[in-house]
């Protein structure tokens, strides 16, 4: 008996192993080696800029190792939960070659995506997605629309999904919008044609999808109603929404959004300044605890400096000082506003006082970014050359100061910008083109780094002389943008310059 | 019991139990119990192999749900899925050593010498189980208190939250303190488990102060450990998920050393209460 019992423990192990689920184990391994990686890719997105290509290189080789170092062996569940990691790696490999601006590679893991996890639509999904944002930043309508429709298909919409389900619920919208552009064609016939597709699809998402995702489709057919010009429909729809909300316990939304979204409205469809500052008032007063009051008041402020009542404007603008929460930028924007109207009302020593203080106290706003131009232009307007100069110097010092402080990011983008922009001014072009080329070459494949490029060798050439260098830059920006209309504009334009000084 | 009094006993009761630091012996049910949380613990982590998955992956999605089977997730559940699986572990099968740990501690204070420590504790299993049965229910049912508590009050207000965090904490300690000393009525003096347990609350009534200080001790000291527990997903994000295993691993090792404290103060009580003071 005693002898029997381990055999008995031996064949019961064996059976449970055989019982066991083949790609539980893999699935836990290939998710480690996920996490690990992303936590390796966000750790080298603080500073991208210290970062070697090649190191990245590395990074997104681990990423599409995953899917061949822990294959799927079953076909159950589990397998295709593997199978999804294993495509969200590639996809997280992909979004790296896209930040290198190696779109060629990027696209080849797009179509190896496709071609191996056809069987996730969500993932397939997201692919479509990508696409279709290449395809419109390309200006590639009929790519965009195709790849657009397919996400459409492939994901149902989840608005409170962070990921591609969150994102498809704006599609219909953005593709009424790009038919519109790429017709060329603004009568209001063609647009009611081109919106009657979204129509149709928030219609169907009020009517049968989850609380919060038709909440978001009845938003979204306000934007809808209001591109057809088609005002008392979007304002209908954003106070039946702004009623839904408030009927909520908790409410999914603040129900002020879509009050303040009204006012928005009703600057867009140009209502009388009362009927704006009517709505923003009643959201201050509705929604006294509302984030959206601060937002409020500082289009008050914007209204009321732009009908001639500069006194209400700095109430207004004073009020958003007095709301502790608000957000930095919004606040920033305020004191910058507030020192504009102070000029424009003779009160220049204190809206100086405010531009000086603004970088300190509001360091990572745009408006900190304007704030030394702001002082440039007081200065020109002026006439005043010798403070124009000095007002440029500190702008410069200001932004470098910034570039050297920060991480690289959407802000330190403006900050390069506004440093490249006042090198103009100064008539430093030298350092001028190498600071737009330097700005250029960080945007990757975004249409605005050809545009910094292009600015860059036109200094060179018209500034400078520079024939030599504006080829330089014409070439590289032909290599960056190699599969697109401004790439062959920018090979064009070097072939001609080089033929010019031959 | 006097405050005064009460204060000397917990320094008398922990200098006896600290006095047999020393003997071997009296270590081994207390190294067994860790080790077989060890190997608990090591057949947790390792889930996803081969073997094991079959055995553990039903334990780890009935505690903690199927989310629990998917990294990293399975570092944020993993303390629950462990406490669960010790609570489990201590009434099947650690009772036997605790019942040794009695046994030992009595010969250390020269009582029951005649007694074969292993072969007591394992005649008594079945009274052993039962009474440590009712003690893991207990225990398992106070933090479901909590939901007695308005959840949006818990969330919104810092002093409520910590205010039930401490309210629970008491609970535990007084279920701990009145059950404390059935296992000891059980093994020496060969009770049954519901006698056992009705003699236990009686013995803590007349010893409250000194039982409930003995218990709470090793409670209150091991509270940031698991405080920490509870908020896994701080290690999740700040550093690698895999730093809440080595969270539990400082635990066992440190209930280790407290419950070789805490059965030696109760039995030194026990002693002094049934034999002695009478």
């Amino acid at each position: 008996m005693k002898r029997a019992l381990p055999f008995a423990l031996l064949t019961l192990a064996l059976l449970a192993g055989c019982s066991g689920d083949p790609d539980l184990g893999n699935r836990f391994r290939a998710e480690r080696a996920f996490w690990d990686a992303n936590a390796e890719a966000g750790r080298l997105s603080i500073r991208p800029e210290l970062v070697s290509e090649a190191t990245w290189h590395k990074v997104v080789d681990t990423f599409s190792a995953i899917p061949t170092q822990y294959p799927a062996k079953g076909k159950g569940a589990t397998a295709l939960e593997l199978r999804g990691v294993h495509a969200h790696a590639l996809l997280a490999a992909a979004r790296i070659y896209g930040t290198l601006g190696d779109s060629v590679a990027m696209l080849d893991v797009y179509s190896r995506i496709e071609n191996e996890y056809e069987d996730l639509p969500l993932v397939t999904g997201e692919v479509a997605f990508a696409r279709g944002r290449i395809a419109e930043s390309q200006r590639d309508w009929n790519a965009a629309l195709g790849a657009y429709q397919e996400a459409l298909t492939r994901v149902a919409p989840k608005a409170s999904d962070a990921g591609v389900a969150g994102a498809v619920i704006e599609l219909p919208l953005r593709m009424a919008r790009i038919r519109v552009v790429a017709a060329r064609d603004s009568t209001m016939s063609f647009r009611h044609q081109a919106y009657r597709d979204a129509e149709t699809y928030y219609r169907d998402m009020i009517a049968k999808a989850d609380t919060l995702t038709a909440l978001d489709a009845r938003a979204y057919m306000a934007d809808v109603a209001a591109d057809q010009n088609e005002w008392d429909e979007a304002a209908s729809h954003l106070k039946s929404l702004e009623t839904v909300l408030s009927g909520m316990k908790p409410p999914p939304k603040d129900p002020a959004s879509a009050r303040y979204a009204l006012a928005q409205l009703q600057l867009r469809s140009k209502s009388p300044a009362e009927t704006v500052q009517a709505t923003l008032l009643s959201l201050i007063k509705d929604y006294p605890e509302s984030p959206f009051v601060a937002q409020a008041e500082l289009g008050l402020a914007y209204s009321y400096a732009q009908n001639g009542n500069p006194d209400r404007a700095l109430q207004a603008l004073d009020a958003v000082s007095a709301i502790k929460t608000a957000p930095e930028d919004l606040a920033g924007q305020a004191l910058l506003l507030k020192a504009q109207i102070l000029d424009r009302t003779g009160k220049w020593t204190e809206a100086q006082q405010i531009l000086a203080a603004l970088p300190v106290d509001h360091p990572l706003s745009e408006a900190a970014l304007l704030a030394p131009i702001e002082v440039v232009r007081h200065y020109e307007s002026a006439g005043d050359t010798e403070g124009t100069q000095a007002a440029l110097a500190k702008a410069e010092t200001a932004y470098r100061d910034f570039l050297n402080r920060y991480p690289t990011g959407p802000v330190s983008i403006l900050a390069q910008e506004k440093l490249a922009r006042t090198l103009t001014q100064q008539k430093r072009y030298d350092l001028a083109v190498a600071e737009f080329v330097r700005l250029g070459e960080a945007l990757g494949q975004h249409p605005a780094g050809a545009q910094y490029l292009a600015v860059a060798a036109q200094l060179a050439l018209q500034q400078l002389g520079d024939t030599t260098r504006a080829t330089e830059i014409l070439d590289r920006t032909a290599t960056q943008y190699a599969n697109r209309k401004v790439g062959l504009w920018a090979s064009e334009e070097a072939a001609r310059l080089r033929k010019g000084s031959q | 019991m006097n405050l005064f009094r009460a204060a000397g006993m917990v320094v008398w009761a922990l200098r006896s139990a600290a006095a047999c630091t020393l003997r071997g012996r009296i270590w081994l049910p207390f190294a067994a119990i860790a080790g077989i949380q060890v190997i608990a613990f090591a057949m947790v982590l390792n889930f996803h192999r081969g073997i094991l998955s079959p055995l553990v992956v039903p334990l780890i999605t009935g505690f903690a749900g199927p989310s629990a089977t998917h990294y990293p997730n399975f570092y944020l559940s993993l303390p629950i899925v462990f406490s669960r699986l010790s609570l489990i572990l201590s009434v099947l099968v650690t009772c036997i050593m605790v019942g040794a740990a009695i046994v030992l501690f009595a010969q250390a204070f020269g009582r029951v010498e005649y007694m074969s420590p292993w072969k007591v504790a394992r005649k008594r299993y079945p009274a052993l189980l039962i009474a440590t049965l009712i003690l893991a229910v207990c225990l398992f049912a106070v933090p479901y208190l909590a939901l007695l508590f308005p959840r949006d009050a818990m969330l919104q207000n810092g002093m409520v939250r910590w205010g039930v965090r401490g309210l629970l904490l008491l609970l535990s300690v007084l279920v701990q303190s009145f059950l404390i000393y059935a296992a000891a009525w059980i093994i020496l003096r060969n009770e049954r488990a519901l006698k056992a347990v009705a003699d236990s609350f009686r013995l803590t009534r007349s010893t409250f102060l000194p039982t409930f200080v003995i218990v709470a001790l090793p409670a209150v000291l091991l509270y940031p450990l698991s405080f920490l527990d509870s908020r896994a997903d701080l290690f999740v994000t700040k550093f690698r998920p895999e730093a809440v295993a080595g969270l539990i691993l400082i635990q066992i090792f440190l209930e280790l050393l407290f419950g070789f404290l805490l059965v030696g103060a109760t039995t030194r009580i026990f002693i002094y209460q049934t034999e002695e003071a009478a």
